[in-house]
């Protein structure tokens, strides 16, 4: 900034000192012209006054006159004189310069002398009277003018009169205002650059490091700080201040709203995530072997909580009812319904209706107030194991196959979805089923599954899986079926919900065993055609063949009498139960069992296998009635 | 039940494959009682899937057999399932178990 001011400063002086001296030179020869002018108006004025002859008097008074000019005015040469044309010579009447004192003589220069000197065109032209006055110009950068005027007297004598002013004179008078000036001009330029430098410093440069730090602050070490900027001044920097708090607050603002967001979404989630058990939990186990049928099912909703609904459960001893419903619409909307409608279900076929009439009461009842028309599409069917009949009826719902050796789908029946009409009738059909005949229900979030290209899942992909697993030994369809779609599906996400139920129609056997330790086969082929995990069929097993063995060993003292046998029955839904009966000695197993922390393997014998039963089993209960010891061991498959 | 035996510089290693229950330990209690000689009897339950107590009783028996020739033993390579049923005997602080 400080080379900026002073290569103005420099450039504002030399632009200055040309024009002056251009000015200068203007003005000098007008003063020059007055000067001859005078000096030849007074010397001739003078001259006409005497009475003497021009060739002493004129020269005398040229002199005087000379001399006062060059003393007081600004004159540096003043001298007359007389050319000889012909001759190309000039002959001095007077010469005078500025320091010389009257009286004074140059010995180069004296009144009389001769000189050689050819006048030049503008000279002549003075002389011959053509023009008024020649000027020239001489030295450096013209630093001088020489103005010539011809004057006549009277007497007819004729003169040159010349004089010379040099620059200097002018200059150094005008220079030294100037340079007064330009002192003064410097210092106040130099008093205002300094007044500006403080100005913009304190205006500038010091808010401008002050907000720069504190910017950098506020984001320093990866996290915001408390920043503000103060500025009380009223300018640009107090606006920025302004903004930039404006900022900090609006960012804060932001940060803290994102945080509150954040916590709002992991509240949610967490709200989500427990809907999400207790929706689970309205629901009956996802596996169940009954009386007369076994039951795998799976609810996969597609957000946390889901639309979709499965049940069963033992109406009596022979019937058992299943159920799958979809509600309309997805997430804690439909949860909330599909809550209701599975108590309602629940409910009216507690109370003993057929599937027709429990759909015509739920739909009665979802139709009185459902001002959001959400609807339900629903089948509900109920196994006799008695008459081998499946009775069900079907409220707009995807029609259930029936797995005798492939999928057959069942015969429509029933009518429109729950929650749409009051009135709407629904009606029953009934089908055959053969002991080992399944049926599967589902909803349409398994046909209507898509994968990376836009694919329906569709009934063929289901049909052709539910084919092959009828083939199998185990018919696991619904794990057949989830596993299919899962690579079907791939990457993409799952967009419905997806609920299937596979219901097996089979009396499960109570098994009527020999008192020999070899049928302990019979009873582990039994767990393991089980739908439980492997881990936990283990377990039983070890239970199983403890008590079994156990049973073997003691009951009789000799071989068991003719016909005599040990029953054996399995039963899980929420919880296992084996069932032992024998018609053996009164032994309640639970007694006297060895303590491990003293039991010695070098000399104990027995006891450890009734210990590990114990262990395994949550429940172990023994009675004897009827001449039959009856043990019953218990495993919860829900802890 | 398939069994197998290997003998390498005096340990003698027995393989069973799959269950042992009541209907198959007794196989593996005839094959240890066979052994007359040995340095160090080794149960190898890599293949065992399932055990009760009846298998449990074959293990003290071959330990019992291992003390009479004056030889170590381990069983090594036992699942969780099966180890379950050592831990809640405390069979496993008695003797060598090596879970897989």
């Amino acid at each position: 900034m400080a080379v900026a001011f002073a290569s103005a400063f420099f450039l504002f002086l030399s632009v200055s000192f040309f024009l002056l001296r251009h000015n200068v030179r203007v003005e000098m020869e007008h003063y020059a012209k007055s000067m001859v002018a005078i000096y030849a108006d007074l010397a001739v004025y003078k001259a006409n006054d005497l009475e003497h002859p021009i060739d002493t008097s004129f020269n005398d008074v040229l002199s005087f006159y000379g001399d006062y000019m060059c003393t007081w005015y600004r004159v540096d040469y003043m001298f007359a004189y007389v050319p000889d044309i012909k001759n190309g010579t000039i002959t001095y009447l007077s010469v005078n310069w500025k320091e010389k004192k009257f009286g004074e003589t140059d010995e180069d220069y004296m009144a009389g002398d001769v000189e050689e000197y050819v006048l030049t065109e503008e000279e002549l032209k003075v002389w011959r009277g053509e023009q008024q006055f020649s000027v020239a110009k001489s030295g450096w950068f013209e630093s001088g003018t020489d103005v010539s005027m011809a004057v006549d007297d009277d007497f007819g004598n004729r003169a040159m009169m010349c004089i010379t002013v040099s620059i200097s004179e002018f200059m150094n008078e005008m220079m030294h205002g100037f340079l007064i000036a330009a002192v003064c001009m410097s210092a106040f330029i130099a008093v205002l650059a300094l007044f500006l430098y403080l100005f913009i410093r304190r205006r500038v440069s010091i808010p401008a490091g002050n907000i720069s730090k504190k910017m950098g602050d506020y984001i320093s070490g990866g996290k915001l700080s408390k920043v503000k900027l103060e500025n009380a001044n009223d300018d640009e920097f107090a606006m920025i201040a302004q903004s930039f708090n404006q900022m900090t607050d609006d960012i804060d603002a932001y940060i803290n709203n994102i945080s509150q967001m954040e916590k709002e979404r992991e509240r949610q989630r967490s709200e989500a995530d427990i809907a999400s058990r207790i929706q689970q939990g309205l629901l009956s186990p996802n596996y169940a072997y009954l009386r007369n049928c076994g039951i795998k099912a799976v609810m996969k909703p597609a957000k946390s909580v889901g639309g979709d609904l499965y049940d069963y459960f033992e109406l009596d001893e022979s019937r058992t009812m299943i159920v799958v419903a979809d509600v309309s619409g997805k997430g804690i909307a439909a949860a909330i319904l599909m809550a209701i409608v599975l108590t309602l279900i629940r409910q009216y076929a507690k109370i003993g209706y057929g599937p027709s009439d429990i759909l015509k009461n739920v739909n009665l009842t979802l139709s009185e107030e459902n001002s959001n028309l959400m609807f339900v599409t629903a089948f509900v069917a109920i196994y006799n194991s008695a008459t081998g009949k499946l009775t069900y009826s079907n409220a707009g719902h995807n029609l259930p196959y029936l797995i005798h050796n492939g999928p057959v789908r069942l015969e429509a029946s029933g009518g429109t979805p729950l929650g749409l009409f009051a009135d709407e009738e629904y009606e029953d059909a009934e089908v055959e089923m053969a002991d080992g005949d399944s049926v599967f229900l589902y909803t349409d979030g398994v046909t209507e599954a898509v994968n990376g290209n836009g694919e329906f899942y569709g009934t063929d992909r289901l049909e052709k899986v539910l084919k092959e697993t009828s083939g199998t030994i185990k018919k696991y369809y619904v794990e057949a079926v989830e596993e299919s779609l899962r690579s079907f599906a791939g990457e993409t996400e799952q967009n419905d919900d997806i609920t299937m139920l596979s219901f097996l129609a089979r009396r499960m056997p109570v098994l009527e065993l020999d008192y020999d330790v070899r049928e302990f086969a019979k009873i582990r082929d039994c767990l393991l055609d089980s739908f439980l995990p492997k881990s936990l069929i283990m377990d039983l097993c070890v239970a199983a063949e403890e008590c079994f063995v156990n049973i073997c060993s003691y009951a009789f003292d000799g071989p068991a009498p003719e016909g005599e046998k040990i029953l054996f029955s399995l039963e899980y839904s929420n919880k296992v139960v084996i069932t032992f009966s024998d018609g053996g000695r009164q032994f309640d197993p639970r007694r006297d069992l060895p303590d491990t922390r003293e039991y010695d393997i070098d000399t104990a014998v027995g006891g450890l296998g009734r210990l590990i039963a114990f262990t395994v089993a949550d429940t172990v209960d023994y009675k004897y009635e009827e001449g039959r010891n009856i043990l019953t061991i218990t495993k919860l498959l829900i802890k | 039940m398939n069994i197998s035996k290997k003998t390498e510089n005096g340990t003698v290693t027995f393989s069973p494959e799959g269950w042992l229950d009541t209907v198959s330990s007794p196989e593996l209690g005839d094959m240890v009682d066979a052994v007359t000689e040995a340095s160090s009897l080794v149960l190898d339950f890599d293949k065992v899937e399932y055990m009760s107590s009846a298998g449990l009783r074959q293990v003290i028996a071959t330990h019992k057999k291992a003390k009479a020739l004056d030889a170590s033993f381990a069983v090594i390579n036992v699942c969780p399932t099966v180890m379950s049923i050592f831990k809640m005997t405390n069979i496993d602080r008695k003797l060598d178990i090596r879970a897989k």
